[in-house]
């Protein structure tokens, strides 16, 4: 593959073009044709690899413990889990943040990047999308499920009713309601309307009736016309546009979870945008466990290229030391605040009995990554970023751990001190949102395309109007 | 090749735009009726109780006063239903060998209270008290409705939060007279006239 050669030396790079001397995105050598043979291959093949139906059989298999967990959740109450009352949130709470910091770094990619016109996002944010939305899925779950009476959760709704009662706007947990319900339509209809001209495609290329008609369908009578473009153009940019300050404030709302409380550790201005960072790094780290595999078994290695994974790495980078600065942070602030409880917590954080926690994170989020993806060559490293990247995964989980679990079980008064230890409910449903995402992650692969076909299209090298006829008579030859 | 979509589709396009907005609205309309209708309230329904005792033949017919019967009302946060004493007092001279009223001498008789069944029936989490409405001047009329007129006793209002709160928020336009709480007939005051209000 000409992704191997030795990337630094620009004389033999292949990923340079000679004529412009661009550093090109994907690997040379495709045209129109083969870059939509091959994503559109995915789909419509009648030969679905047998990997697929054994991950989507385990995936399923798992999310029954979603299923198990709520039913017996729903029916003996939330005391199956093992919240108390000191730590009244659990499980639940950290992993609704946890997913939903994993869902953020789609939108980063779809749309930040977008707006920053970086090329590189091309390859990646269709998955990355489907990604945010199978996350928010598993995210929004839980502040259904964790609530004692969640055949009322609609009461946290704004709507007209005969009680005359509304939810109360100060509560940053009914801003997760509309921050969380925002976020998740948005995405997908971000996520759709970048699908269309493939579905174009999809329907161009399908055989079966039933496939003709499915795409067809979805594609809603896209032809590709100019002004069908220039509108698809402006309404991505503007998706983008409204998209990039959703993803700061969802998070940051969620943050608000935390941070207007006034408990020690929670009760931190830094949240907001340390909970961002930190969801993007936790969303980046989750973007290569996906893209790993997938570009191996699916050999996507010319699309997703190793620039693509050094880059997602240096983004790990980058959020990862704004992580790190926010962990310097908090431990800074217990000192210099001298309130007396902002020392113990931290204190507690770091040698109390779930001290463990707290340097697990250490070693996971900020020791392993921030020293290693200094080097290039680990950051091409392909089997080290996958393995790194469930370290920061993990790394992030317990980010979330120690920031609800280790500020809640011992706080202000000493006499309400207890302690957390997570039921097997808590790790049934845990594990089963792994399992439906999986699940739903299997689906998108087999049934959309999961790399944007129009756009990898865009930056093929038979795009760029350059001097001379050369390149459209390039054009026309390879138009499909 | 063939088209995949022949021309019928376009109107089919149209309509399921259309069928968007007409599910919309549908839904919207069967979530209110699901919270408002009076087949969710139970307005108006006229449950079969052991004996069809009629408030119209023993208020509007006989002239009985409310308090006859619901003895507590002003007294204490349950009207109270009267006890089979209460029926016995006339009836065990009058219309005594009724079919009709063999529920009542049959309590009468063995002591077990008649199962009257609960009308308006707020659930257990309201703290409803009848004593403080009555001697702050909320006719009964105004809440129950012309019980002077009902054969068969029925909910009149939606019992619902809304319909509470609307009265507390704004309760001059229900006040009248302590002398005429028990007034089933009584007109209550309009916007245009000032309203009287009870001062114990």
């Amino acid at each position: 593959m000409a992704t191997k050669g030795p990337m630094q030396d620009p004389i033999v790079d292949p990923m340079i073009d000679p004529r412009t001397g661009e550093y090109a995105v994907i690997a040379p050598g495709h045209n129109f044709k083969s870059v939509t043979q091959k994503i559109a291959g995915i789909v419509l093949t009648s030969n679905t690899p047998l990997g697929w139906f054994f991950g989507l059989m385990v995936g399923g298999g798992v999310a029954l413990g979603v299923v198990i967990g709520c039913t017996w959740l729903f029916l003996k109450g939330v005391g199956i889990w093992g919240v108390t009352i000191p730590g009244a949130w659990g499980f639940a709470i950290i992993n609704f943040v946890w997913w939903i910091g994993i869902g953020h770094a789609g939108t980063l990619i779809s749309a930040i990047l977008l707006l920053f016109k970086q090329t590189w996002r091309n390859s990646i944010n269709r998955f990355a999308e489907a990604m945010t939305i199978f996350a928010v899925v598993c995210a929004g779950t839980f502040p259904l499920i964790h609530v004692g009476r969640p055949w009322l959760a609609y009461w946290l709704f704004p709507y007209p009713n005969t009680m005359n009662v509304w939810p109360q706007f100060r509560s940053p947990l009914a801003w997760d309601v509309f921050a969380v319900s925002t976020y998740a339509s948005i995405s997908i209809i971000f996520w759709y309307i970048g699908m269309i001209p493939d579905f174009g495609t999809l329907r161009d290329r399908a055989t079966m009736p039933a496939a003709k008609y499915f795409y067809g369908m979805l594609s809603l009578g896209w032809r590709g016309s100019t002004r069908h473009w220039i509108r698809y153009e402006s309404a991505s940019l503007l998706l983008a546009g409204l998209s990039t300050p959703l993803v700061l404030s969802v998070h940051t709302v969620i943050s608000f979870d935390f941070a207007v409380a006034a408990l020690a550790g929670w009760h931190t201005t830094i949240f907001p945008p340390y909970f961002v960072a930190g969801a993007v790094y936790s969303g980046f780290a989750m973007v290569l466990t996906l893209a790993i595999p997938i570009r191996k078994f699916y050999h996507m290695e010319d699309l997703v290229t190793l620039r693509h994974l050094d880059n997602m790495a240096k983004v790990m980078l980058a959020t990862g030391s704004i992580v790190a600065y926010g962990y310097g942070m908090e431990v800074f602030m217990a000192w210099y605040s001298a309130s007396h409880w902002e020392f113990f917590m931290m204190w507690n954080r770091m040698f109390g009995p779930m001290g463990w926690a707290y340097w697990i994170l250490i070693l996971t989020n900020i020791a392993i990554p921030l020293t290693s993806l200094w080097s290039r060559k680990l950051r091409v490293n392909v089997t080290y970023l996958f393995i790194l990247s469930l370290i920061v995964n993990t790394g992030m989980w317990f980010e979330r751990f120690v920031i609800v679990v280790t500020s809640l079980y011992r706080d202000y008064l000493p006499s309400s001190w207890g302690t957390y230890r997570a039921t097997k409910w808590d790790y049934m449903i845990y594990v089963g949102t792994m399992g439906l995402f999986t699940f739903l992650f299997f689906l998108f692969v087999r049934f959309l395309p999961m790399i944007p076909m129009s756009e990898i299209r865009m930056m093929l090298p038979q795009t760029k109007v350059t001097r001379g006829g050369a390149d459209a008579e390039t054009v026309s030859k390879e138009t499909v | 090749m063939a088209q995949v979509f022949d021309r019928s589709s376009n109107a089919l396009a149209r309509f399921s735009l259309v069928l968007t907005g007409v599910i919309v609205i549908a839904l919207g309309v069967t979530l209110d009726q699901l919270q408002r209708s009076p087949w969710v309230t139970r307005q108006g329904q006229r449950p079969d109780q052991p004996i069809p005792f009629s408030h119209k033949h023993h208020v509007e017919g006989l002239g009985l006063q409310c308090q006859y019967c619901h003895t507590q009302v002003e007294k204490a946060a349950y009207a109270g239903i009267p006890p089979t004493k209460t029926c016995i007092n006339c009836h065990a001279q009058i219309w005594t060998n009724a079919e009709l009223l063999e529920p009542v001498r049959q309590s009468w008789a063995t002591g077990a209270s008649i199962q009257w069944i609960r009308v308006h029936d707020l659930p257990d989490y309201v703290y409803f008290n009848h004593e403080i409405h009555v001697n702050k001047g909320i006719g009964c009329a105004s809440c129950h409705g012309r019980v002077d007129e009902m054969p068969l006793m029925y909910q009149q209002n939606t019992l619902q939060m809304e319909w509470c709160l609307n009265c507390h928020r704004n309760p001059a336009v229900n006040l009248r007279p302590t002398s005429e709480i028990y007034n089933m007939a009584w007109a209550g005051p309009s916007n245009d006239k000032p309203v009287w209000c009870t001062t114990t």
